[in-house]
């Protein structure tokens, strides 16, 4: 039993409602050896093994399953849930989602769909049923859902001010590779230690 | 070297503790922004490139040249954008503390690159803010179109929106910086619930209204 990474689960899913992200049905989890820590509303940190989840859980395990991500985080934060409920695609409108995020965050139909969006991608949108972000920490996995609310805010009150203007693909991609490759190299790196991996 | 060691200590902390306090009040998200405190006329403290506010010690603030911000020392590498805070530093004396973040209500104005204008603000907030709130022309972090943007937007204000980036804002003192931040969010989130009661007209705003307005408009 890892305590400390057993502790962050907890610590990151207290955070979503500190941040105001938090909504029905939210699921934090990081994977672990031989299995994942997961957390949902019932607040009781459990360590599943692989093969073993169910319910939310199985969400969290298809994601690790089919790509490398070592957190996920399921939130149903309210503008996420207006832009899932809408069923479109939150574009680059703002230059940290484009850094954190990607140049774009589509709606998938379902969990599996999510999953499979989510081998090239590290956020997507669940039809009616908010997001999720994955990360190669809890720290990214979370800061990943705040942006996507921020850049969810700035989609949907845009459309009152008359839209967005947003970001060229090209550039998009471009501060994502510096992000990634670069600017969130400590961060990374000095989260991987405070959260016990 | 204008200033002694204990105020250069407390400067130091200041800087730390607004860190943290961007973080707890929701007015940054992750890593993203930074800020700057004068020293002295050429010297300023800013906040170092890629680490959270909450990992940050008052040590790892480097010292950098407000006449040429490529000088550097006595902490980590600073933050990418401290040409901004150098350029206002240099040319408006009257400023002593500077914020660059990326908060909700102002995202939403620098992200529609539209200015917020002094009609919608009371009399107290458009001192504060010194008027209208233009935007800065867009450019990638960190560049010369980035900082010639902003320097522009800011002629004459204390605060301006950074095309698809964030907001800056400037201060006499860290605390009044705070004040410039805080009071633009609010003007930001009341002029958008002004537009969303006139766009479907309600008598009232909530943000239901605003996502069924959104939903209707632009959902698939």
């Amino acid at each position: 039993m890892n305590e400390k990474l057993k502790d962050s689960v907890s610590m990151y899913f207290d955070r979503l409602r500190e941040y105001g992200l938090h909504g029905n049905g939210d699921s934090v989890s990081v994977r672990a050896e031989g299995g994942m820590y997961f957390v949902d509303n019932t607040r009781e940190v459990k360590f599943i093994p692989a093969g073993k989840a169910d319910g939310e859980a199985a969400l969290h395990e298809g994601i690790y399953a089919a790509t490398d991500a070592q957190a996920v985080v399921h939130a149903h934060p309210d503008y996420v849930n207006a832009v899932s409920k809408a069923g479109v695609t939150i574009p680059a409108v703002i230059d940290d989602m484009a850094q954190i995020v990607g140049p774009t965050c589509r709606t998938a139909n379902d969990a599996a769909a999510a999953a499979k969006e989510l081998k090239k991608r590290n956020s997507c949108l669940i039809k009616e049923d908010g997001a999720v972000t994955t990360g190669r920490t809890l720290n990214e996995a979370f800061t990943c859902m705040m942006v996507l609310q921020k850049a969810a805010i700035c989609l949907v009150s845009g459309s009152v001010l008359g839209g967005n203007v947003v970001i060229n693909g090209l550039e998009a991609r471009l501060m994502r590779f510096v992000y990634k490759k670069k600017y969130s190299k400590i961060n990374t790196e000095n989260n991987l230690e405070r959260e016990g991996k | 070297m204008s200033w002694s060691k204990e105020e250069e200590q407390r400067l130091r902390q200041v800087v730390k503790d607004s860190g943290v306090k961007l973080l707890k009040e929701n007015l940054v998200q992750g890593t993203w922004g930074n800020m700057a405190q004068r020293l002295d006329k050429e010297y300023m403290l800013v906040t170092p490139t890629g680490l959270d506010y909450e990992a940050l010690t008052p040590e790892d603030m480097p010292v950098v040249s407000i006449v040429d911000p490529k000088v550097w020392s006595n902490g980590k590498k600073p933050t990418s954008e401290r040409k901004i805070h150098a350029f206002l530093m240099l040319n408006r004396q009257e400023i002593n503390a500077t914020i660059h973040s990326h908060p909700y209500y102002g995202s939403i104005f620098a992200s529609a690159r539209k200015e917020l204008p002094e009609e919608v603000m009371t009399e107290e907030e458009k001192k504060l803010l010194g008027g209208s709130v233009r935007v800065g022309a867009y450019g990638l972090p960190g560049t010369k179109k980035l900082k010639e943007g902003t320097v522009k937007a800011m002629e004459g204000r204390n605060a301006c929106f950074m095309a698809n980036h964030g907001v800056f804002c400037a201060g006499k003192d860290m605390e009044e910086a705070f004040e410039i931040i805080r009071c633009l969010e609010r003007v930001c989130k009341r002029y958008i619930e002004q537009l969303t009661v006139k766009a479907t007209g309600a008598k009232e705003y909530s943000d239901e209204l605003l996502f069924e307005y959104f939903i209707e408009k632009c959902g698939k």
